[in-house]
């Protein structure tokens, strides 16, 4: 009988680490993946628009009446300066750390202007709770990513098809470049 | 040559029990970490910086990198209302009430979280586009074979899941998920 607990327990245990194993790291690995396949097909730290075929590649579950752009960060060795043009439509800010997690969002309702700037920075030595921007410098406003790697997501609502052109160009006017000091 | 063969055994029956109990977790969620609401299921913390680790397990199993519910609520369904998997072999109905946010957009996926191919090129309906009732309430017809009105093709593959993404909505959305009126969604057919 004890020795039948004992080996269910240690099964149990075995099963457990297992589980957590999976869980706590497993999301690390894919999503270093997703990155290591973004940065591959795309230019780091450089605004492309993503035509279908390149949605359907760097982009998982991609939403069928969004137009994309994608900047691919890196800035280990420096800010980044995003110069964004928005739209007349939904349209959407993303930044993504190196993790997957979204620190930052703006749409086109929120930025109150047509024409912005963003500056990209390390956040490395700021707590948690006090990671979350913005701070802004005139017509610049600033968002520390706790990452160096990491994607910005520009995202434009296409009504229909024959918009996504017009969408697509809208897009193409925003970019990211690395900020000269 | 007895005890190493237990001992095999004993480590792979662990391993199991550990890729199933995280299948099961990570693939379906539980409660706190989704909010169901009939057939519709959606994890509160989508790419949050806060998110737990089985939200983060969960959409990094696909590798997507989505929005959080400040921006945008995505509610999935893999099950009609009486929680029978989404087949395309089936017909199903979905009726809906307007839905107060700036746009939103209802999509077929595969099992992958790929667009399922089919003539017609659609994949989605949004509320620009889609033919509302009078009272502005819709219907969106699932199916395998083209049917009259909004017709969201769901492929030949058998198994489909669909998302109900409301981009910029309304606050009572991200407060109380569980408890909004959603499109309902019925098997006619099959």
């Amino acid at each position: 009988m004890g020795r039948w607990v004992f080996w269910s327990v240690a099964l149990l245990m075995v099963g457990v680490t297992t589980h957590l194993g999976v869980v706590l790291f497993a999301p690390t690995l894919n999503m270093a993946r997703v990155f290591d396949r973004i940065f591959a097909i795309t230019p780091v730290n450089s605004m492309i628009v993503l035509d279908d075929e390149m949605t359907a590649a760097v982009l998982r579950e991609p939403d069928p009446d969004t137009a994309y752009a994608i900047c691919p960060f890196d800035i280990s060795a420096g800010p980044l300066i995003v110069a964004l043009d928005i739209p007349d439509t939904y349209w959407a800010m993303s930044v993504y750390s190196y993790r997957g997690d979204n620190i930052y969002t703006l749409n086109d309702r929120q930025s109150g202007e047509r024409r912005l700037k963003m500056r990209l920075e390390q956040d490395q030595f700021i707590p948690l709770d006090e990671r979350i921007p913005s701070l802004r410098e005139g017509n610049t406003f600033i968002v520390r990513s706790p990452t160096n790697r990491g994607a910005i997501i520009l995202r434009a609502f296409v009504p229909n098809e024959p918009h996504m052109e017009r969408v697509r160009s809208a897009l193409g006017r925003s970019s990211c470049t690395p900020q000269i000091s | 040559m007895r005890r190493l063969f237990d001992a095999v055994l004993f480590v792979l029956a662990g391993l199991a029990i550990g890729y199933y109990s995280v299948d099961i977790a990570v693939t379906r969620g539980f409660s706190p970490l989704i909010v169901e609401n009939g057939p519709w299921r959606l994890w509160v913390k989508e790419a949050s910086a806060d998110a737990d680790p089985y939200t983060r397990a969960h959409f990094a199993s696909f590798g997507k990198l989505g929005l959080t519910r400040f921006e945008a609520i995505e509610f999935r369904a893999e099950t009609d209302a009486a929680g029978r998997p989404l087949d395309s072999r089936c017909v199903y109905i979905v009726n809906g009430t307007p839905l107060t946010a700036r746009w939103w957009n209802l999509t077929v996926y595969s099992p992958q979280h790929t667009f399922i191919d089919n003539r017609a090129n659609r994949h989605s309906y949004n509320s620009d586009e889609i033919i509302r009732r009078a009272d502005g309430t819709f219907e969106i017809v699932l199916a395998g074979t083209a049917q009259p009105g909004n017709w969201l093709p769901t492929g030949t593959g058998n198994k489909f899941q669909i998302v109900l993404r409301l981009f910029d909505p309304a606050p009572v959305f991200r407060e109380v998920p569980g408890q909004v009126s959603l499109p309902t969604l019925e098997r006619t057919s099959c």
